[in-house]
């Protein structure tokens, strides 16, 4: 059982449900982020699904209370660690991935699934961060159509301090950057199932906050896009909304004109 | 000599020449070159693809408006605007 202190609140939902992302630095005793550096550093051959057996202190990242109080808000008390987990060594010289997403474009509003990216050592701009492009886990596009993009104006570098984990959607569009420090750059990347639906929050709702935050479902934009898909990804932020919470509505007022008062250089429409 | 083909992806938030730029790729016709994501700051040259047909770049490639689309769903991002460059090869 978690205790409620390490769950989210509904601003930090709304927040993942916009983004796609959010990133925690759980202060780890650094005993622990160096132990698993060293033992990353010393592999003679990447162990793929079996990295548990060789480095078996990354089960007390995945065990430590403010990391499964993430995990129970975003895919309820239910969720299991999936058997899929991978070290990815980005090595001195690499050249960047390009943009995908490491899920097959099946059409849902929902998390099903959480990727959790772990950084045993600060990663800076030159050790070849993961690059995310926040707000596209609602695009359902295969990786193969991501190919001609370049930069985003509005995509972000995962520079983090030792022993932070990226929480991102399956979906969201992503890519590591090039390495070109002297330094390897771990990241383990785990995945976490959702296994049953909703039926109410999983994290500490409070329907006073929730409605006081609802509205940047409706105004946020992260990342610049066609005015026509903010439109829909706004649809589709409220639809991950009712999933998340078995389908709680909030009495929230749409009509963000209402009261304001008219200027001469407002047209009337 | 010969002529080389330098290549310019933009990709706009509209169909319009006018629109601004989200993304942008860059691929120098030279071999072993690479276009790759950034990890330091990247300087945005053009905010239009207007902007880059300024600067001497020819589009050879324009999104078509009548483009499928989804009612109410979402998936890649902007059109796709491939502008091109010819340049002297020095290297024959």
């Amino acid at each position: 059982m978690i205790n409620n202190k390490h769950l989210l609140d509904d601003k930090q939902i709304f927040e993942f449900i916009i983004n796609g992302y959010m990133i925690l630095n759980p202060k780890f005793p650094s005993d622990l982020d160096e132990t698993i550096y060293q033992k990353a550093d010393a592999l003679k051959i990447n162990p793929g699904d079996n990295i548990l057996d060789e480095i078996p202190e990354l089960n007390n990242v995945w065990s430590n209370p403010k990391v499964k109080g993430i995990l129970q808000s975003l895919l309820g008390s239910t969720y299991t660690m999936n058997s899929h987990r991978h070290c990815h060594m980005n090595e001195p010289g690499s050249a960047s991935q390009t943009w995908h997403q490491d899920g097959v474009n099946e059409r849902h509003h929902e998390i099903k699934t959480i990727l959790g990216m772990y950084y045993p050592e600060k990663v800076t701009n030159k050790m070849g961060p993961t690059a995310i492009v926040p707000g596209t886990h609602f695009r359902n596009a295969p990786s193969d159509r991501l190919a001609t993009y370049g930069n985003f104006r509005d995509q972000i570098l995962g520079t983090v301090e030792a022993g932070s984990i990226i929480f991102l959607h399956y979906d969201i569009w992503h890519a590591a950057t090039s390495n070109t420090s002297n330094k390897t750059r771990y990241m383990f990347k785990f995945l976490f199932n959702k296994n049953d639906q909703a039926t109410a929050p999983s994290w500490n709702h409070d329907p006073n906050q929730a409605i006081k935050n609802f509205g940047s479902l409706l105004i946020t934009k992260v990342c610049r896009s066609a005015q026509s898909d903010f439109y829909k990804e706004k649809k589709l932020r409220e639809k991950m909304w009712d999933n998340m919470t078995g389908g709680i509505k909030l009495n929230f007022p749409r009509d963000e004109w209402s009261g304001k008062r008219r200027t001469k250089k407002t047209a009337m429409m | 000599m010969s002529i080389r083909q330098k290549l310019l992806y933009l990709h706009a938030a509209t169909p319009s020449v006018r629109s601004e730029i989200i993304a942008m790729a860059i691929h120098e016709p030279i071999k072993n070159s690479t276009t790759q994501i950034e990890n330091s700051n990247i300087e945005w040259t053009y905010n239009s693809v207007h902007d880059a047909i300024v600067n001497g770049w020819r589009v050879i490639h324009f999104p078509q408006q009548r483009a499928p689309f989804e009612d109410k769903e979402v998936d890649v991002m902007g059109y796709e605007f491939i502008l091109e460059k010819l340049e002297d090869n020095f290297d024959q």
